[in-house]
């Protein structure tokens, strides 16, 4: 029997014994195993992957029209770090980012709010554990009353954007909410016209923001933290923060 | 009790502050527990909706600081040896 009739045997012996659960039956050697597994189509991937000492990463560039849609088809577990570029444009509808996890990190970079680069209908992050930076986007709203929304999301950076609730057609709650578990970083962005400029129970940095005419700055709740850091004023352009459980910190360390 | 924020110098409430137990010129407490403050310079509060009232100022005069109070000693401690001197000229 050549090496390859040999090989070609154990696979059809292994996938028979995958198919009823008892794959870990098959050898006791797990190098045996471990050789097995590598000759059968895209288990020699996955043995890479698991065995990657770095992560790999990669940039693209999209129409923004184009940008969920891809989103969408990616796989949810990121053994990659993927850098998206998006061309001056609209995105028609919310932009939702839900489930991904794994060591790689998710960039998202428009071309900026002065250079049409329009999330029409704001952004959901939710359940993620990778690491997501959503960079230069004008955010705007038609459906949604939050322009930023993060939940159970453990590293949400948000750098440049410009989040102002007199672009929502259906009422302006929150600039940036952050609930659930979640680290968000705002770094250099403006919210205006809100409700509430940024709301949280879990923890926000903000970094060089600002806000105009929003009704109350920051609302705090079930111990949320809000740590105020560079020329980020203290009420956010409202007009009185909110406690119901919880602190807010200015840039000397004091409780605002 | 139900409270309004409005900026200075107009009558439309930017924010209601419902249940208000106690406040004060930079904050009010609610019935739940919840911590309004501190607010902006440029607001006011009023109980009234039409947001003819100016509670934070009010309450300021009423509440002066212990650095107003030494202002207006020195103040008058001022005025009576400006007093006193111009009898001992007389």
């Amino acid at each position: 029997m050549t090496q390859a009739q040999f090989n070609a045997m154990l696979q059809v012996a292994i996938a028979q014994e995958i198919a009823g659960g008892k794959y870990f039956q098959l050898s006791h050697n797990l190098d045996d195993l471990d050789a097995v597994l590598g000759n059968i189509d895209g288990f020699s991937d996955v043995k890479d992957k698991v065995e990657a000492t770095g992560v790999t990463s990669r940039a693209i560039t999209l129409e923004a029209a184009d940008l969920q849609a891809y989103i969408d088809a990616l796989p949810r577990l990121r053994t990659e770090s993927l850098i998206i570029r998006v061309n001056a444009g609209h995105v028609p509808k919310t932009l939702r980012l839900e489930n991904f996890y794994g060591p790689g990190f998710l960039w998202i970079i428009g071309q900026g709010a002065d250079s049409g680069s329009v999330l029409d209908d704001g952004i959901v992050i939710s359940n993620c554990s990778i690491a997501i930076r959503i960079i230069s986007f004008d955010i705007r709203g038609y459906s949604v009353g939050t322009g930023v929304s993060v939940s159970n999301s453990k590293s949400v950076s948000l750098e440049n954007l410009v989040i102002d609730g007199s672009n929502f057609a259906d009422g302006a709650y929150n600039g940036i909410s952050a609930d659930i578990s979640c680290m968000v970083a705002a770094s250099n962005c403006t919210i205006s016209h809100f409700t509430r400029a940024v709301y949280t129970g879990a923890v926000v940095r903000l970094i060089n923001c600002g806000g105009s005419d929003n009704a109350s700055g920051i609302a705090v709740e079930g111990g949320g933290v809000v740590l105020l850091s560079g020329s980020t004023p203290e009420l956010m352009g409202g007009a009185v923060n909110k406690k119901w459980g919880g602190i807010i910190i200015d840039k000397t360390g004091m409780p605002v | 009790m139900t409270l309004y924020v409005y900026k200075t110098g107009t009558s439309v409430p930017v924010l209601t502050m419902e249940n208000v137990v106690s406040y004060t010129d930079s904050r009010a407490e609610t019935a739940d527990g919840g911590v309004y403050g501190p607010f902006a310079e440029d607001v006011e509060l009023s109980s009234l909706p039409d947001c003819s009232e100016t509670l934070r100022a009010d309450w300021r005069r009423d509440h002066p600081s212990a650095e107003d109070r030494v202002k207006a000693l020195e103040q008058e401690m001022a005025a009576i040896g400006a007093a006193i001197e111009r009898g001992m000229m007389l």
